[in-house]
Order: C-alpha cells, then structure tokens, then sequence
C-alpha cells in the first residue's frame, strides 16, 4: 500500500511518515501542491494524506486538479481550519474525510485504515456482511432475510458501520459522519445509538456483528475478520 | 476623540477575553507537559521510570489538545456563517427531536417538544449543533422520571422563543436563581454562541437541585 502525504510543514511530515511506515505502508511526501499535483497524477498511490494550506498550489486546487483524472482515489485532507464551511468545500471539492489539525495519530491512523479498503460508494446499493444487508435505495435492512425497521439516524449510522466494516471506527468519527456535529463535547449519544442498533440487529442473531473496541469506538466485524 | 477610543476598546474587547482564557485553559497542561518532559531527560532514572514520565506527559499533550479544540469550538461557534436563506425550525426541531428521542428513552426521560411554524435567521447548520448542544445538555442535567419540555412560539412580530424547562413530573417550579452569563457547560457555552452570532440569545438559569429553565430568543425571517 502507497500513501502520499503532503504537508509542507517538515516536522510534521516526517512524523506521518514515521508513524505510517511502522504500519507498512510505503511513503511519499510532497512538499508543496505543485510536487503534489504532479506525483498524484503520474504515480499510483493508494491514498494521498493531504494539508490544505500548501505553497504554490492549495490543497483544494490539488484536488480539483487529480479528481477529474482519478475519481476513486481516497484523499484524506489535513486542515487547520475548523468551520463547518471548510470542511463542507473540502467534502464537495472531493475529499473522502476530513480530519481538523491538531489531531492525534491514533485517529488519523483509524481514518486511514477505514478510507483504504472502503468500497466505492456509487457503485454499491447494496451492503452486506455475513445475512445483514443494508439497500441504500430503497432505504431497506434486512438480517437473516428478515426486515428490520430503523430511524433515520439508525440507519445512516448503520450505513456508515456497514462502509468501513472490518475497521476501528472512532466515536469522533461518527459524530463528524452521521450527526455532522464539528464537536464532540463528550455526549453518549452515539453509545445510545449503538445500543439501540445492537437490540435491532444483533440481538437474537449470530454471529454479533457490532463489536465495541476499548479505547477507540466501534467496529462492525464478521465471524471470518474474527477468526482472521 | 474619547468616543473612538472607546469603540475601539469594545472591539478588542472579546479578543482579549478569548486569547486570556485560552491562556488559561492552556498554560496548566501545558507547564505539566513541558516539566514532565525535562524530568524525563534526566539521566538517573530507570527505564520505568522513564516510561512513567512519558505517559504522564501524553496525558497532559492530550488534555492540551482537548482545550485548544474546546476554545476553537467556541470561537467558531461565534461566527454566524452564511445566513442567506431562512431556517425552517419547525423542521429543525422536529428532526432534533427524532434524534434525541433514543437518548432521552435510555435515561428514562419524559421529551416533550412543540414548534410552531415559523423560519428563522441565521444558518442552519450552525442553528442545528448550537439547538442539538442545548437539549442534549438538558437530557444529561436531568435525572431518571422527569420531564424536559422545549415549546417554541412567537412572541412578538419579529422574535421567537424557544423555552425549555426540566422538572419532575410532581410539580413544575420555576428555578430561583439568577441568569448564568457563561455557563460552566462548553456544550452550553457552544449553543449561548451560536444563538448570539444567529442574532438572538440564550437566557439561562440552574439552581442548586439541578433544575434548569430559560430560552432562546431568534429573529424571525418570515
């Protein structure tokens, strides 16, 4: 797995690429958004990790530049700036997520792992593991070809479980992803909502599929990602 | 000469406040974080003790990032961000409500909500978090078996309240204490922000067995 970070600040980049490369992944940095443009587009990576505020070119104007050309390529976007409308324009100019500096490497590691082998969201209508399945159209869930009735929150929750199955997904990422708060001031709502979504989706079947990992938040997982 | 030299004193005014209190929300983990560094540096020390130090001083990193995302949340929260269109807050409501519900269920609380038709300045995203942080406050100050009540109305020809209340289903009280200015609460703080950016205001009391009242008062756009 290739990543490529860009971030000009040097101390930074060098820590991502430490920590990345204790993870296996083999990194590149660009250090400004020309060099970022240029080896986005030449190269193949399997992410690019990627500031907004660069020399020379922006991040926003890099993304705007590589989409057209790579569409599926994940990009994660580093940010100082934190309004919802910065993070909104880095959503619709492209960016998978969106992870607001200062961050700790535990979470920008999470994010990571779950946008590397999230399946391409247009392509799918239909998400699945083990007998639950989740139609995005029709707006439908189903576990052991029974139809379980959910919320809206319920089932956009269950659908954002369901794209990063067999990943650690953070609460402040699911707080940012389905309730599009900025801010996790330390609420319980999203372990009330797991709760509520366990008793409709786990509760009388097996395997359970929503596993809580200490520390971290939550990861929907099948009996083979447990026994692998 | 006297008159500009105040207007410019009210306009530095908040950013003094903000900077001083995010120097104080800083400068303790801060000044932990960087002793507990240099201690570590020592060399007679064991390697546990080495260890000892420097998880003690990821714990003061980590309470430093805490604050200064903490102080960026509210400095965001002041801003109004794009209030071109008016807010359907009937519908805000209504979908604040829905989401809410589980949470209010689970600590067996009663969440009685009422809106009357009726849009809003101010931005809608903004609105959302600064309403979500209001009644989530509420649902975590009360206790199992009382009720929260939110009724939102017009009160006069461009203003509209929102008033909240939580109380026991025995009887209904108003609290007796006076309006808190800046709640101790960052999520209420966060709302107080949002409602004063969008325009109108959040008026507040709590007393000491945990009672809480007060509304928002929002400009109406329609």
């Amino acid at each position: 797995m290739r990543i490529l970070v860009v971030e000009d600040d040097a101390p930074l980049a060098s820590f991502l690429r430490q920590g990345l490369e204790a993870e296996y992944y083999a990194v590149d940095i660009a250090p400004d958004g020309d060099d970022a443009r240029w080896m986005a587009l030449e190269n193949d990576y399997d992410l690019i990790v990627l500031d907004l505020n660069l020399p020379k070119m922006d991040g926003i104007a890099v993304l705007h530049a590589i989409r057209p050309k790579k569409p599926s390529l994940p990009v994660l976007v580093l940010t100082g700036r934190s309004r919802i409308e910065d993070r909104v324009e880095s959503l619709d100019s492209g960016a998978d997520d969106c992870l607001i500096k200062p961050f700790s490497y535990t979470e920008l590691s999470a994010r990571v792992r779950a946008l590397m082998r999230r399946r391409p969201l247009t392509a799918e209508t239909l998400l699945k593991i083990e007998d639950l399945e989740l139609d995005r159209i029709e707006r439908t869930v189903k576990r052991a070809g029974k139809r379980i009735e959910l919320t809206s929150k319920e089932f956009g929750l269950l659908e954002y479980l369901l794209r990063n199955a067999g990943h650690r997904i953070t609460r402040s990422m699911i707080v940012e992803h389905v309730w599009n708060l900025s801010f996790d001031t330390g609420t319980n709502i999203v372990d009330v909502y797991i709760n509520y979504l366990r008793k409709k989706v786990d509760e009388g079947y097996s395997p359970k599929l929503i596993h809580t990992v200490r520390g971290v938040g939550y990861e929907l997982r099948s009996r083979r990602e447990v026994a692998a | 000469m006297t008159d500009t030299s105040a207007s410019d004193q009210s306009a530095v005014q908040p950013e003094r406040a903000f900077v001083s209190d995010l120097f104080h929300a800083v400068s303790q983990p801060l000044t932990a974080l960087e002793c507990g560094l240099e201690l570590s540096l020592r060399r007679d020390q064991s390697a546990a003790e080495f260890r000892a130090r420097v998880e003690t001083a990821l714990v003061n990193a980590k309470l430093l990032h805490r604050r200064l995302l903490e102080a960026r949340a509210l400095q965001d929260a002041s801003e109004p961000g794009d209030t071109h269109a008016p807010v359907d807050l009937k519908g805000l409501v209504r979908q604040l409500h829905e989401d809410l519900l589980p949470v209010a269920t689970s600590a067996q609380i009663k969440l009685d909500v009422k809106c009357e038709a009726a849009t809003v300045h101010g931005n809608e995203a903004r609105l959302r978090n600064g309403l979500f942080y209001l009644i989530e406050f509420l649902l975590r100050v009360s206790g199992s078996g009382q009720r929260v009540s939110i009724r939102a109305q017009r009160v006069s020809l461009t203003a509209l309240e929102v008033s909240f209340r939580n109380s026991s289903p025995a009887r209904i009280e108003t609290p007796d204490s006076t309006p808190v200015a800046e709640p101790a609460d960052l999520g209420l703080r966060i709302a107080q922000r949002t409602f004063r950016a969008a325009g109108g205001e959040l008026v507040f009391t709590q007393n000491r067995t945990g009672q809480v009242a007060g509304y928002v008062r929002l400009l109406l756009a329609d």
